[in-house]
C-alpha cells in the first residue's frame, strides 16, 4: 500500500493533464459522430494521446486500415526511444512488465524517469501503480469528455491545444532539470530546419532520425556532462 | 470502426515493445543505447513542441499568432509556477477565447 500511495502522489500532475486531455479527446471523438463506448475502447486499447487525436479525423474520413496503421506507426515511432531507457529496469518488474511496456506514454515515461525508488519499496510495484493510475486518469477523462460532449453541445474548437500545451510544459520541465541543453537545442534546430525544408506533413520522422544521428556525433562531449548512469 | 481501433492499438504497441524485443536483458545493453536513452527524451520533447505548432504559417497569420502566443504563455507560466494544470488550463482557455474574438 505504501507503494500505491507513493505512486498516487507522484501522478498528481498527470492526473490534471490527463483528465483535461482525455476529456478533450472524448469530446472530439463524440462530436465527430462516434459513440461514447468507442471513445473508451480507444483509451483502453490504443492509449496514446497524439495518436488518438490524429485518429479522429482519420476515422471520420473513412481512411483505409493501411493509412491508419502507417500514421500510427509514424506518430508513435518516438516511443522506440522511450523503451530504450527502461530495458534494464523493467526486467525486474516481473508479471507487470508487459503492462509497463504497453502503458509507456510520453507522460508516464517522464514520470518514471524522474522517480527514485528507495529500498523498502519495490521499484516494479511503484512503476506498475504509476502506469496503471495514469491510464485510469486517461480513461476517466475520456469518459467525462464523451458524456459532457453529448450532454452539452458547446463549440469546443481549439480545445485540442491542450496537447500542445502539455508538450510545452514537459519541455520546460526537462529543460529546467537537464544537465546539458545541447540535446534539446539539437532537436529544436533540426525540427525547425526540416519543417521549413520538408513541410509540416513529412518532417517528423526524418527529424527524429537525423536527431539521433547528431546526438551520436556529440556523444563524446555529452557523455562527459551527463555521465554513464 | 472497431477494426480500425484494433489496427491503431496494435500499431501503437509495436514501437513501444520493439526495444524490449531487441534488448531482452540477457545480454548487457550496449552503451550507445544507454546514451541515447539519456539524451533523446530532451531532444524528442523539443521536436514534439515544433510538431504541434507545425501548421503555423504566414497564410494564416491570425491563428498562427494566437497559437504561438498561447505556447509562450504555457511555457512562461510553467517556468514561473510549475503547475501543469495551471499552465495547460490557462493557455488552452486563452487560445480558445482568442479564436473567438
Amino acid at each position: 500500500m505504501d507503494e500505491f500511495r507513493f505512486a498516487a502522489k507522484k501522478t498528481v500532475p498527470v492526473l490534471c493533464g490527463y483528465l483535461f486531455m482525455g476529456a478533450a479527446f472524448g469530446l472530439l471523438f463524440v462530436s465527430a459522430g462516434f459513440p461514447w463506448y468507442a471513445a473508451l475502447a480507444c483509451s483502453l486499447l490504443i492509449y496514446a494521446g497524439s495518436v488518438q487525436y490524429a485518429f479522429v479525423p482519420l476515422l471520420a474520413q473513412h481512411a483505409s486500415l493501411g493509412m491508419i496503421g502507417a500514421t500510427t506507426l509514424l506518430l508513435n515511432a518516438r516511443h522506440i526511444f522511450y523503451g530504450l531507457s527502461f530495458v534494464e529496469s523493467f526486467q525486474k518488474a516481473g508479471k507487470a512488465r508487459p503492462y509497463l511496456i504497453f502503458a509507456l506514454t510520453d507522460e508516464t515515461y517522464s514520470l518514471l524517469c524522474g522517480t527514485a525508488v528507495q529500498p523498502p519499496m519495490r521499484q516494479g510495484r511503484v512503476f506498475f501503480w504509476i502506469s496503471l493510475l495514469d491510464q485510469c486518469y486517461w480513461i476517466l477523462g475520456t469518459a467525462i469528455g464523451a458524456f459532457a460532449g453529448t450532454a452539452l453541445p458547446f463549440d469546443m474548437t481549439g480545445v485540442d491545444f491542450a496537447m500542445t500545451a502539455l508538450f510545452a510544459v514537459i519541455f520546460v520541465e526537462q529543460w529546467k532539470s537537464a544537465k546539458s541543453h545541447r540535446p534539446a537545442i539539437t532537436g529544436l534546430v533540426i525540427a525547425v530546419v526540416f519543417l521549413i525544408v520538408l513541410g509540416p506533413e513529412q518532417f517528423l520522422l526524418p527529424t527524429l532520425l537525423v536527431t539521433v544521428f547528431f546526438l551520436l556525433l556529440q556523444r563524446k562531449k555529452l557523455e562527459g556532462v551527463i555521465g554513464h548512469e | 470502426m472497431f477494426l480500425s481501433i484494433l489496427v491503431c492499438a496494435i500499431c501503437s504497441f509495436i514501437p513501444r515493445v520493439l526495444p524490449f524485443l531487441c534488448f531482452n536483458g540477457k545480454k548487457e545493453v550496449p552503451r550507445t543505447v544507454t546514451y541515447l536513452g539519456n539524451t533523446l527524451p530532451m531532444a524528442v520533447m523539443a521536436v514534439l513542441v515544433i510538431y504541434c505548432i507545425k501548421s503555423v504559417s504566414l497564410s494564416a497569420p491570425r491563428e498562427s499568432a494566437f497559437q504561438l502566443l498561447a505556447v509562450a504563455v504555457a511555457m512562461a507560466l510553467h517556468w514561473w509556477k510549475n503547475s501543469p494544470l495551471l499552465s495547460i488550463g490557462v493557455s488552452t482557455i486563452l487560445y480558445m477565447v482568442l479564436l473567438r474574438l
